[in-house]
């Protein structure tokens, strides 16, 4: 009997994770038949999740919203690159490259590693001071580390090339690969959002003074997430750089956080299933609209090629979520156990009724 | 020697007129954060607007036409963006108001390249202010000086207008205490639509000088100055229009002096030193360096 029980704990403990696994995994299953476009744009769905998920570990349990985490994504594409192009390009390529990153030349599974470890590292420096801060003064010091971390990759050649493209990066990541990485996030930060710290973080994020007052501390439980969350967002940069093959600082700047804060806010920001339904709630609408846009024919009317209207279609949905539905699609609540219906009812008001809304 | 100081004074009004636009740029944004708390970052797509207005419309009319259209369409596009999208989540967290300025910056910025496709478009508005005039060995360049009167101008008439009207009264009510402004009667809606519509006049004459300076239009043109406006105001003490003011300037100057001081290495990573000072004061000095120079009762 207690065997049983166990069993049916760890299920119910697990259910939201296998929630937003199982879909994931079906979209896959289904693009493994499909055209070699719509698996790069299933590649590009899991790699998004990857980031929006990693965001989520932070923004979604603290309850501040990082407009900086696109400079871990760009640390993380960085730091793959110089660690997996081809030894005799780098010699081309970054010939006043130091000594030792020039010879340094190691497989997808270490390059990965260090792109999320880097990444976590500058999230833990910068985080020390960044960490003290408070709802909207967090966000836009995390802005301005994105700005500076752009700055930086636009000029430091020795390093990045500057404005110039990097490229040689071996392009490895295939869908199957973007997967598992995305299946792996999900789990840490679900893991992370049951831990203790994740739990003292979501009660401050409910109502920090209270948290405060029962000795949660939040600017280190803060502090953590944000390290935690930069190290699965610099994997997705590994990714990201190991699909493109050649990138220039413009590709991790505005545009993806526009695209993930996006993605996370439409699906809702504080729960996990937020962060992965978003991300494939607003990747099957760009899907759409980049059908859209390529321009067809229906009877005799010809829609022609327009760029541009996948964005405005995103802005769009972005901002009737924002207006109708402002918690998300989700509402902020996690996908649980199956449950008779009036109960489930029940529970799903009490709380409403309790926090007065 | 007297060309060294020629040079001086040369900077000094280069400094100075980019300090000025600046502070066109953060006063707009700081008018709304005040009243509001929504940091606007679909600021810089009114400046985008004004300049597509003026490329659009160039030929039809003459500069004065052509200015009075731009500023038009711009406050127009800022009423629009306040009724459609910032009404509805008004009241919400200052980072959800920032990401649905967002949204609107990303919509305003893609349908520009839906319609006008992204490459870069030249323009030119009023050409005789490119021209420059000496003053015995002193070269100033027209738009400059344009740019350092007009700033001022627009200044004392926003002085002026928040400190005689009625609803200018009622903002600076509303953005030392909204609750308390609306429960003496100020109306809500009225005063919102106004920030806005102010807002939207500077933008629009900034997009003007803007125009003016470099003769070119992309779809991002906004992003410099929405960037730059953020660390004025917040150098400056979010919401604090003084402080906007003082925090634009100090910016220019502060920029123009780097690129004079700076050595060659490092000139590429202003914009790092200014963001870095940007975490400074947001550790340091939350409430902006100038809260001790502008008295905390000069909060518009």
């Amino acid at each position: 009997v207690r065997a049983r029980t166990l069993a049916a704990t760890g299920a119910r403990r697990a259910w939201p994770v296998v929630a937003v696994a199982v879909p994931t995994v079906a979209i896959v299953l289904y693009g493994y038949g499909a055209s070699d476009v719509l698996q790069r744009q299933i590649t590009v769905m899991l790699m998004n999740m990857v980031l929006v998920v990693g965001l989520y570990v932070f923004a979604g349990n603290s309850g501040v919203l990082s407009f900086g985490h696109t400079s871990f994504t760009a640390i993380g594409a960085y730091v793959t690159a110089l660690l997996t192009i081809p030894v005799f390009q780098k010699d081309v390529l970054l010939t006043r490259l130091p000594e030792w990153l020039r010879h340094a030349h190691v497989g997808a599974v270490p390059a990965m590693a260090a792109a999320g470890a880097v990444a976590a590292v500058f999230a833990a420096v910068i985080g020390i001071p960044l960490m003290r801060l408070n709802g909207i003064a967090a966000s836009l010091g995390l802005f301005a580390v994105l700005v500076i971390v752009h700055n930086v990759a636009q000029h430091w050649e020795h390093v990045t090339r500057g404005t110039l493209t990097m490229l040689g990066v071996p392009t490895d990541t295939t869908m199957t690969r973007a997967l598992l990485v995305a299946l792996g996030a999900i789990v840490v930060a679900y893991v992370f959002q049951e831990s203790k710290v994740g739990l003292r973080l979501r009660a401050s994020r409910e109502d920090e003074v209270t948290a405060r007052s029962i000795g949660v501390n939040v600017t280190r439980d803060r502090w953590i997430a944000l390290v935690i969350s930069a190290f699965v967002v610099g994997v997705g940069g590994f990714l990201w750089a190991e699909f493109y093959g050649s990138f220039n600082p413009d590709v991790f700047y505005v545009q993806v956080t526009f695209i993930t804060i996006a993605m996370l806010v439409v699906g809702g920001l504080h729960s996990l299933a937020g962060a992965v339904y978003g991300t494939i709630v607003v990747s099957a609408v760009a899907e759409l609209l980049r059908r859209v846009e390529e321009g067809w024919a229906i009877d005799g009317w010809t829609i022609p090629h327009k760029g541009g209207m996948r964005e405005v279609g995103l802005a769009i949905l972005l901002l009737a979520i924002l207006i109708f539905r402002p918690k998300g699609l989700t509402g902020g609540n996690e996908v649980g156990w199956p449950r008779p219906r009036r109960l489930a009812r029940t529970l799903r008001r009490a709380p409403a009724a309790a926090s007065g809304d | 020697m007297l060309a060294s100081a020629a040079v001086d004074v040369q900077y000094a009004i280069n400094a100075l007129s980019l300090g000025s636009i600046y502070a066109l740029f953060a006063l707009g944004i700081a008018l709304i954060f005040g009243i509001m708390q929504l940091l606007n970052f679909a600021h810089g797509e009114l400046i985008m607007v004004g300049g597509y207005t003026m490329y659009v419309a160039s030929g039809h009319m003459g500069w004065p036409g052509l200015m009075a259209v731009g500023i038009a369409m711009v406050v127009l596009f800022a009423l629009a963006m306040e009724r459609v999208a910032f009404r509805p989540v008004r009241g919400a967290s200052p980072a959800t108001l920032l990401v649905t300025s967002f949204a609107v910056s990303y919509l305003l910025q893609n349908l520009t390249i839906l319609i006008f496709d992204a490459r870069p478009k030249s323009v030119s508005v009023a050409s005789f202010l490119s021209e420059s005039f000496d003053v015995g060995a002193l070269s100033f360049s027209k738009l400059s000086i344009v740019t350092v009167v007009v700033t001022i101008g627009l200044l004392a008439g926003l002085a002026l207008f928040l400190k005689k009207t009625p609803i200018g009264v009622q903002m600076r009510a509303a953005a030392e205490d909204f609750r308390m402004a609306r429960l003496c009667g100020a109306r809500t809606n009225l005063v919102i639509a106004t920030a806005f519509g102010v807002s939207g006049l500077l933008a629009g004459v900034a997009a003007i000088l803007l125009v003016a300076q470099t003769g070119q239009l992309t779809p991002d043109v906004g992003l410099t100055p929405v960037l730059i406006a953020f660390v004025a105001t917040i150098i400056g003490g979010m919401g604090s229009l003084a402080g906007a003011v003082l925090g634009g300037l100090l910016l220019g100057v502060t920029s123009t002096v780097l690129d004079v001081v700076l050595w060659t290495n490092a000139r590429p990573y202003r914009d790092s030193l200014l963001f870095g000072g940007v975490i400074l004061v947001l550790l340091l000095r939350p409430q902006g360096i100038l809260v001790g120079v502008v008295a905390r009762t000069s909060r518009v």
